[in-house]
């Protein structure tokens, strides 16, 4: 009984994230920026020598991959902020809603704005594929499932820093989180090209942030290279431990924040 | 309403009026030095956050869009060995840029950068990338043969090409006819026979046109010099010029297939292409 209305309650918030989400400009403004590129790739293909296809779900690719960041980012970061500085998590939460259900909820939201976007992006890059004859295949599919995964961590990543500190820190702190995550491999080889740079720093350092660069995949999908499920799988399990791990810090995090 | 309005014409009408004013200006300025400003392949990769396929992408529009400007300009082509580097680099895969990226760069100079050791250096690098691509290995073989006039080095390799799942069969005979002498002439035209039946449309087939031309009017001259050797040794004479040589029934013709007189040396009894024809190259 308590689970049932627990989600109802994870579904109302989830919900009403959503179409507060998919309103606001900034998505808007992305999405459309992103169709914006992919017809340039269309331009752009005429001057790459034979390359169309590899050209056009490069560029394709690369939109979803930065354009789903910055929603994720910059929507994210401003998911529990908001209402915490409008003072309107007041009135939700003298309803029968815990601080646990308000994060999750609002992250469920924002993980299906990403996934909204997302699929727009990739009616976008269909099309533009369309045009020269190649179509969506199967291979650039598991690219942007590893993509959606890795979004919806970048978004964790943001609603976890949303739960401890003003909208600019978070939006601060989470893109350097997910410039750091895609740069994991540097850090992981540090000590080797920076000298003095301890091995053990590089190497927890590589360990404990978010490795944003196993998501990517784009490179096999684009050569069409067939991509195990198994692999699809561990990414899947990767995303979602690290993203209850940060939800669970969030909220215990929140838990304990001064409102008043 | 009425001001904002002309402010925004008058805006308008300002605009691309001082754009053309800048092109103006700023070719009037000269073309810019050609020195080497790119970022190593390395660094662009470690900085690129997982954005290397595209970035890719975009180093090889920019070395296309390098080598016609300098092509037309004459300015040299100092960045276009690292911009095709950094590309291949944040892809390695990225065929196409070994490929044309070695013809860019092995060409003579005016149509290419001259540097053919680079040329081949590149292909020998996507070749060890991608061991699965004959295509590859082959380009490098034939490459090493035709630009470094490597022929023993250039069968090892096509040799090697041959045993790579998937390569044609008739590698390996070209390969041995390479090796084989005096077949040096034919087996260049049979390679680039080869690269132009493999090439799509474009750069590479073109490239390969105009060096069937080169290698058949190579093999024309070098028949008329056995043709006149052989006339020498018959008759213990040489007819001054071409056009007396083809008089006497020594030559058919006198022209590459460019259409410019073969220059001849009547002392040595040698025939060549003719350095004012489009087809002359340095050997």
């Amino acid at each position: 009984m308590g689970f049932l209305s627990s989600s109802r309650r994870l579904r109302s918030v989830a919900y009403n994230t959503y179409l507060e989400s998919v309103r606001q400009r900034l998505f808007v403004g992305v999405v459309f920026f992103a169709f914006l590129l992919m017809l340039a790739a269309l331009v752009l293909k005429d001057i790459s020598v034979h390359q169309d296809k590899k050209i056009i779900a490069d560029i394709g690719l690369g939109a979803i991959d930065f354009f789903g960041t910055i929603i994720a980012i910059f929507i994210g970061a401003d998911l529990v902020g908001r209402d915490v500085e409008r003072r309107t998590l007041h009135l939700l939460l003298v309803k029968p809603l815990s601080r646990e259900e308000f994060i999750i909820g609002r992250y469920l939201g924002l993980c299906l704005t990403i996934l909204t976007s997302m699929a727009l992006m990739c009616v976008g890059l269909s099309l533009a594929l369309w045009t020269v004859q190649g179509g969506f295949s199967w291979s650039l599919l598991s690219a942007v499932y590893a993509l959606l995964l890795q979004i919806c961590l970048t978004g964790a990543i943001a609603v976890f820093f949303s739960t401890t500190t003003s909208r600019v820190l978070a939006i601060l702190g989470a893109t350097i989180l997910a410039v750091l995550g895609r740069m994991t491999d540097v850090l992981k080889n540090a000590s080797v090209v920076v000298e003095g740079f301890p091995d053990w720093l590089g190497k927890g350092l590589y360990l404990c942030l978010p490795n944003l660069l196993n998501f990517d995949l784009k490179n096999r999908a684009v050569y069409g290279d067939s991509v195990p499920p198994g692999i699809l799988l561990d990414l899947t399990a990767y995303a979602a431990a690290y993203t209850v791990g940060l939800l669970a810090l969030g909220a215990l995090l929140f838990r304990r924040r001064d409102l008043k | 309403m009425k001001k904002l309005v002309a402010v925004l014409l008058l805006a308008a009408g300002i605009v691309p009026a001082a754009q053309s004013r800048v092109d103006e200006e700023r070719s009037a300025m000269g073309p810019e030095p050609d020195v080497s400003s790119v970022w190593t392949g390395r660094v662009v990769k470690a900085l690129s956050l997982g954005f290397s396929d595209l970035l890719a992408d975009l180093y090889w529009m920019r070395a296309i869009q390098y080598y016609g400007t300098q092509k037309i300009a004459g300015t040299g082509f100092a960045n276009l060995s690292p911009l095709l580097e950094t590309a291949a680099e944040l892809d390695h895969r990225f065929s196409i840029v070994y490929r044309y990226g070695a013809v860019f760069l092995s060409e003579q100079s005016p149509i290419g950068a001259g540097q053919p050791e680079m040329g081949v250096a590149l292909l020998a690098k996507g070749a060890d990338r991608n061991p699965g691509d004959w295509r590859l290995r082959q380009e490098q073989g034939l490459f090493t043969f035709f630009y470094l006039n490597d022929s023993v080095r250039g069968a090892e390799i096509l040799q090697q090409a041959s045993r790579i799942p998937g390569a044609p069969d008739w590698m390996a005979a070209l390969a041995a006819q390479i090796l084989s002498r005096g077949g040096e002439l034919e087996a260049a035209l049979n390679m680039w026979l080869i690269i132009r039946e493999q090439s799509e449309p474009g750069i590479l087939r073109d490239n390969a046109g105009d060096q069937i031309k080169i290698v058949r009017s190579r093999i024309l001259a070098r028949d008329m010099t056995e043709a006149i050797k052989a006339h020498r040794e018959r008759t213990g004479e040489t007819p001054p010029t071409l056009a007396a040589l083809r008089r006497a029934g020594v030559i058919r013709g006198t022209t590459d297939l460019a259409g410019i007189e073969f220059d001849f040396d009547p002392e040595k009894g040698t025939v060549s292409i003719s350095r004012r024809s489009p087809l002359w190259r340095r050997n």
